[in-house]
């Protein structure tokens, strides 16, 4: 199967339930990439989230609100949603938050991975949605794939080479807290939705 | 803050942005060459405005491996500078700098960086001197951050510097110039980013 790679730049959400889309968050640093996967209705979605929140009290003017993890998570379940997945079976994964530069003097804006990474499990608990695995923190660059086929989740680092964070996902166990059965998407049906 | 947003100013939209930008950058090429031994060329320097989204594309692929040396800008004018150079030229330049042969440098440990991050230093200070000539009451308040050295894939660099500009922009302001020795072996980029208060001044 030919796979189709579309990048999460920085501030996109990308959803999809196309079978041979792979979901890609590249260079991540500080920044922080949210996988979030239906194994039933097979539909995944990618947030590349810079900041936890709007800075400041002046929440005017700042633009793109998939830049920052708590205004973006709500669309990106919300994107999820539209495809066919439901918010009980949806499975999170976290990536990113590291620390590149360190140095002494610098501002606050030196540990923005680890509030990062905060603000997203924050979300995720506000969500009701279960961080199943992470690649956070420490000092490495990382980019990230998610496998809109079978929710296979990757990161790769120039320190460590390309690792599974997630293997393929057994459906079967989320199909039996299913109490109705769920319609399945309409195979070769895409709904790619990019959110700015 | 009026006083560097005039400086700014000048710098970008200036009747004279265009000569004191092309002095300013002579000037780093000609610190360059003094350090390492070789004489270094810049391109003309170009002011852009770039989408949050595309500045890791704008610069090379976000998962090369990249060695950036970052330096802030503080007192009398505020902003983030980068040098950004592909690891092997990062390598050779190390051999320079240390009066090696090439191809000596095969890792970039403590030294290595402790010398990369010196070219960074003389690149910024370079560039301030010259917009310090031209801005006469600023003299004796511009002043670098010391600098930090990161080898990286380059969107994991490049987080360093959007992130304080993504709080209030979707869209960063760069002047740029990329760098080189006749050979090609030595080669990088510099970016210069004003502080995100006057990033909204017009191109």
């Amino acid at each position: 199967m030919t796979e189709n790679i579309h990048s999460v730049a920085i501030g996109k959400i990308v959803a999809s339930d196309a079978p041979n889309d792979v979901l890609v968050a590249y260079g991540i640093g500080s920044c922080v990439a949210v996988c979030l996967y239906d194994p039933t209705a097979r539909v995944g979605g990618v947030l590349h989230a810079l900041l936890p929140t709007v800075p400041g009290e002046n929440s005017r003017n700042n633009g793109n609100p998939a830049k920052f993890v708590d205004q973006g998570m709500p669309l990106l379940v919300e994107a999820l949603l539209k495809l066919g997945a439901r918010r009980s079976r949806l499975i999170a994964y976290l990536c990113g938050g590291a620390r590149v530069l360190s140095a002494l003097d610098l501002d606050d804006f030196l540990n923005i991975g680890e509030r990062n990474v905060l603000a997203a499990e924050s979300a995720l608990q506000s969500e009701r949605i279960r961080v199943r695995a992470r690649a956070t923190g420490g000092r490495i660059g990382r980019t990230v794939r998610l496998y809109v086929a079978d929710g296979r989740v990757t990161v790769k680092s120039l320190k460590h080479g390309e690792q599974t964070l997630a293997p393929v996902v057994d459906s079967t166990a989320s199909v039996k807290r299913e109490r109705r059965a769920v319609r399945k998407p309409i195979s070769g049906r895409r709904v790619m939705q990019r959110m700015s | 803050m009026n006083g560097q947003k005039a400086i700014w100013d000048r710098l970008i939209a200036g009747p004279r942005s265009e000569y004191m930008l092309r002095a300013a950058m002579w000037r780093v090429a000609h610190g360059l060459s003094s350090i390492v031994g070789r004489t270094i060329s810049n391109d003309e320097p170009q002011i852009k405005r770039v989408p949050i989204s595309q500045v890791t594309a704008h610069a090379s692929g976000p998962e090369a491996e990249r060695v950036g040396v970052y330096l802030v800008l503080q007192d009398g004018l505020h902003g983030q500078t980068i040098l950004i150079l592909p690891r092997v030229c990062a390598l050779r330049l190390v051999d320079l700098l240390m009066g090696e042969p090439p191809g000596t440098t095969t890792d970039l440990g403590v030294i290595e960086r402790s010398a990369l991050a010196e070219v960074g230093n003389l690149a910024v200070s370079s560039f301030l001197n010259t917009v310090a000539a031209h801005n006469p009451e600023t003299s004796n308040l511009l002043r670098p951050s010391p600098p930090a050295v990161m080898v990286d894939m380059l969107g994991a660099i490049l987080n360093v510097i959007i992130t304080p500009i993504a709080a209030v922009r979707d869209d960063l302001l760069i002047i740029e110039t990329n760098f080189r020795d006749a050979a090609g072996a030595v080669r990088g980029r510099f970016w210069i980013l004003p502080d995100p208060a006057v990033q909204g001044l017009t191109v």
